[in-house]
């Protein structure tokens, strides 16, 4: 660091916490204030609006813990999030490579991995009740009139679940890839070229690690979604067939929304916030050894 | 048209089209979608760039924990929150507003992880040159860091515009009236309907898609220009 | 370049200004400055409403476009009718979505009515939103006829054990069986003679093994469709009479009550067995884009449902073959099989503190039962007439006697009607139809699954709901 920095930053004490203040004053009121609510309440009995009734103790913790539902439905997330996770990034990766070179027709490519992210939950899941729909459903009809109850028979019901969750969260992660890939400077890339690199080493030895930071801040995003796949698990599957495709979160707005039983929503929804911790802890672990800063 | 048994249409149509405009405001519902787009991406870029700006180039005591807790912030589902957040802006008393709309979404620790990582892969040779043409810190966040994210932003600009477009439960909770409602809320209105239209389900289907693809269309340019667009030599 | 920075740094500043103002300025004024539009419409409104000549009373609902079309003649025609009220109606999402706002929403920002499920009855007597329609009755010095001819079975669907009315019913839905009658008739079996889920059985195996079609019956995926096959039974699944001797429930009586633990069995036991062999459409299709296809190509004889899918069916049959209705099939064959649960969606008096509003909501509901809105209502939509006036409307003589003559059956059937049929007056109603939504999935998919240990599943999943309720509202 330059002597020029260390006197900009000495007299510039208060600048920092300037610039975080507008972000942290409306977590504190969006998101903040009501997750110490949610910690809070998880020790109470509530009514339907969320507001404590009775002091609980920990027995909404052991009641929620002890459910055997309650530990299918944690296995059930963690599938669905691991498979929606390799898949998702590993597609996005390897479009995003594809089109990170300029070439003619490529703005067509990128609208086309790109589209699925537009398109809202709903009409998505119209579109893909449609395709598939057991009666003349377009998958069923490619395979040849199969009679396949794509949403309503396992294992078919969490693949749909999943086919759709990838394809709605592929479009997101690629583009923010393909912005990490185009911002690596081409002359990199050129002299690679010339050191006689072939196109893997060009991906591994100098694409890869020069995106690592956009990479792994998709990784995170990645994580975060996929552990909260919802929408299209309610209107494809109902969390059904008998549960098998019901996740956490999905089980946390049957609580908190359906049910209004907070108490037992928010224990569940802080082991979920503890899930997901967990696994970016891991992944903020491994940033010195992967991610390659300027 | 009300069973679609067949794989592809059979003819085509407007005739959907105009009915889903004749049932539901949906010009009205769309103009209401944009404005809270319009607010939340630009709160967002904003905020989001001063706090990564401070996280990726300041030291500070509790930075890490400062830190922490935004990306805690990613992670908390928003299923139990949103109605102690509604009921916060009942008391504030904007329901049926914009302002209601659109305040837990001006701000979110994706936008300032994003930015962050952007700040760290900028190289240091910008801010050393800028520090000796005499930049101050601010002078070279705006003069030299914001402009070079023009992809950043696109990017970060097209991911928020489709998910505050997208939100539904939300803006159904906080607004009461039709003339306050956004596009997807009509979408489902139409859904909802007892006797299925597919067509028109899927016509409305596709004026609400619509604008999110111009977004995109747009901002893709910004995005393909890549950083050799900027061109900085300091 | 330097230049084109600034400008783009100006532009930034000046959109955070931008951005900034128009925060500042909505949250400020609290009222949004919306288009001339909006604005148009809500000065209007506020003006009457200040003047004191006219009150208006806003209704939230969660019927879609379709209905809610409906729905705006009789409001029309109300808002003409008189002078001091003029109702609003406003789609706040699905059934679900509606109650999740009701609960969450301050006092004075709700509505002064609005719609809930006949299942949700005791929920919403329980709430603290919901004025029970008693009350206005109570004070109404000119009567309501059409409440006294209003058909018993659904009368006491809307009341507590006491006899007070909590709501009334506006689209009066009806549990049943819709079948293809030609290809019923081809498989030789008697509709009529389908009056249990044992009949139920047969009839399919008969359909699928003489293959006419490659399922029998598409099921109703939903919850409320097992209170329903008990209720025909007169089974009271729950103590207390279901909860209607005054006494709130606090047992689930799935396993616990021979009578009601054998009657489940039989009926899970059948919903596995049809599953096994492939004699339903696999449990859990929706019937909007897969039974009722299914039924209109053939390839499905009967469909589990309520009557206001009737239009529905009937659109997708598409003139190609006769539809007929017979009543919910009993849980087993035990039982006097003589109730007839109700279903369908009511209208609620909603306590948002505006007196006025609220009496105006309760004029509203009384006006929309008369025989020409609510025989309208009926005959539009495909629900049941709530009411003998609504039966003998000109608007519904036209339905029953054109539009759907097979609809008769479900009146004779309500005509011999008792008042056995009870659905359980508990507060936990979406805990309840959830977990037996789960058993009767189990059952249907799995045929490995032991019936007792979904039985027990089931209760201990609505007993701890139950449990909890009960604690946190002692």
């Amino acid at each position: 660091m330059t002597k020029a920095m260390h006197r900009i930053q000495r007299k510039n004490k208060f600048l920092p916490y300037l610039l975080i203040l507008p972000s942290m004053l409306l977590f504190s009121m969006f998101t903040f204030y009501p997750f110490l609510k949610t910690i809070a309440l998880s020790f109470f009995l509530t009514d339907k609006r969320g507001n404590p009734t009775k002091w609980a103790g920990i027995s909404n913790w052991v009641r929620v813990l002890s459910k055997e539902t309650f530990w299918k439905v944690i296995a059930i997330t963690l599938e669905i999030a691991g498979i929606n996770l390799v898949f998702t990034f590993g597609l996005a990766i390897f479009f995003a490579l594809l089109s990170s070179q300029k070439k003619k027709g490529g703005k067509l490519y990128q609208t086309m991995y790109a589209l699925p992210m537009a398109i809202a939950s709903s009409p998505a899941a119209a579109i893909f009740l449609f395709i598939f729909r057991q009666k003349n459903g377009v998958i069923n009809s490619l395979l040849g009139g199969a009679n396949i109850g794509w949403t309503t028979e396992m294992p078919y019901a969490m693949w749909a679940v999943c086919i759709m969750t990838i394809w709605m969260n592929v479009g997101i992660s690629y583009i923010f890839l393909l912005v990490g890939f185009r911002a690596v400077p081409q002359d990199l890339i050129e002299s690679a070229y010339l050191d006689g690199a072939g196109v893997w080493a060009r991906i591994w030895h100098v694409m890869l690690p020069m995106a690592s930071p956009q990479i792994f801040f998709v990784l995170f995003l990645n994580i975060a979604i996929s552990f909260r796949s919802f929408a299209q698990i309610k209107l494809l599957t109902g969390g059904g067939p008998a549960n098998a495709t019901k996740n956490l979160i999905y089980y946390i707005y049957e609580n908190a929304i359906i049910n209004g039983r907070y108490e037992t929503a928010c224990v569940q929804a802080i082991f979920l916030f503890g899930l997901i911790l967990l696994f970016t802890s891991l992944q903020f672990a491994l940033e010195k050894k992967f991610v390659h800063y300027q | 048209m009300s069973y679609p048994l067949h794989l592809l249409p059979q003819h085509f149509t407007l005739e959907n089209y105009q009915a889903v405009f004749a049932k539901v405001p949906l010009l009205l519902y769309l103009k209401n979608s944009v404005i809270v787009c319009v607010i939340a991406i630009f709160a967002q870029v904003i905020f989001a760039t001063l706090a990564a700006y401070a996280f990726a180039c300041f030291e500070f005591p509790f930075k890490k924990l400062l830190f922490s807790l935004v990306l805690a912030t990613t992670m908390v589902p928003g299923e139990v929150v949103v109605v102690t957040n509604y009921l916060t802006i009942q008391n504030m008393g904007l329901t049926n507003s914009y302002a209601g709309l659109v305040l837990p979404s001006l701000i979110s620790g994706t936008a300032i992880f994003l930015m962050r990582q952007y700040f760290l892969a900028l190289p240091k040779e910008y801010k050393e040159a800028a520090t000796i043409d005499g930049c101050g810190e601010i002078g070279y966040l705006f003069r030299v860091a914001m402009p070079l994210a023009v992809p950043t932003f696109a990017s970060l600009a097209i991911y928020l515009f489709v998910q505050i477009y997208n939100q539904f439960f939300w803006p159904l909770l906080v607004t009461h009236e039709n003339a306050m409602r956004t596009i997807q809320i009509g979408i489902a209105f139409l859904v909802t309907g007892d006797v299925i239209s597919f067509g028109q389900i899927l016509a409305g289907a596709m004026i609400a898609i619509l604008p999110s693809v111009l977004v995109y269309i747009l901002g893709q340019d910004y995005i393909i220009q890549g950083m050799t667009a900027g061109g900085i030599k300091g | 370049m330097k230049a084109k920075h600034r400008v783009l740094a100006a532009g930034m500043a000046a959109a955070m200004t931008l951005s900034l103002a128009a925060c500042g300025g909505s949250a400020s004024t609290a009222e949004p400055t919306a288009s001339s539009a909006v604005e148009t419409v809500t000065p209007e409104a506020t003006s009457e409403a200040a003047s004191g000549d006219v009150t208006e009373v806003t209704w939230w609902t969660y019927f879609g476009d379709k209905n809610i079309g409906y729905l705006q003649n009789i409001i029309d025609d109300f808002n003409n009718s008189q002078n001091q009220y003029h109702v609003t109606i406003v789609y706040q999402g699905n059934q679900m979505e509606c109650n999740a706002k009701l609960q969450s929403t301050e006092k004075e920002n709700l509505p002064a009515m609005f719609s809930g499920a006949v299942e949700d009855v005791a929920m919403y007597a329980n709430s603290d939103f919901c004025v029970p329609l008693q009350k206005y009755v109570d004070a109404d010095t000119e009567g309501w006829q059409e409440l006294d001819d209003t058909w018993d079975a659904l009368r006491s669907a809307y009341s507590d054990g006491q006899g007070n009315l909590i709501g009334y019913p506006i689209g009066y839905s009806y549990p049943n069986i819709f079948y293809n009658a030609d290809l019923l008739k081809k498989a030789g079996v008697d509709p009529a003679s389908i009056q249990s889920f044992d009949d139920l059985y047969d009839a399919s195996k008969t359909i699928v093994d003489g293959g006419f079609a490659t399922y029998g019956i598409g099921f109703f995926a939903n919850g409320a469709m097992f209170n329903v096959a008990l209720g025909r039974e007169g089974v009271q699944a729950y103590n207390n009479e279901n909860g209607l001797n005054g006494q709130p429930v606090t047992e689930c009586l799935y396993d616990s009550d021979t009578t009601v633990h054998d009657s489940i069995y039989n009926m899970l036991s059948i919903y596995q067995k049809m599953g096994a062999e492939k004699l339903c459409v696999p449990y859990g299709a929706d019937y909007q884009s897969e039974i009722i296809p299914q039924m209109a190509s053939g390839d499905c004889a009967m469909m589990m449902g309520v009557i206001s899918m009737t239009t529905k069916v009937l659109d997708a049959a598409a003139g190609n073959f006769e539809v007929g209705v017979i009543p919910m099939p009993s849980a087993s064959e035990s039982g006097k099989r003589t109730g007839e649960p109700a279903a369908g969606t009511g209208t609620y008096v909603c306590d948002n503190g505006n007196e006025k509003a609220m009496q105006g909501a309760y004029e509203f509901i009384k006006f929309a039962s008369t025989g020409e809105q609510a025989g309208y209502f009926a005959s539009a939509t495909g629900y049941i007439a709530p009411n003998q006036e609504a039966y003998d409307s000109a608007a519904y003589k036209t339905y029953r006697e054109e539009t759907f003559p097979g609809i008769s059956v479900v009146y004779d059937s309500l005509a011999k009607s008792d008042s056995s049929a009870t659905n359980p007056y508990v507060a936990i109603s979406n805990e309840m139809r959830d977990a037996n939504k789960v058993a009767m999935e189990t059952a249907a998919t799995d045929p490995t699954a032991d019936i007792n240990t979904v039985i027990t599943t089931a209760k201990d999943s609505i007993q701890e709901a139950l449990d909890i309720y009960n604690q946190s509202n002692s």
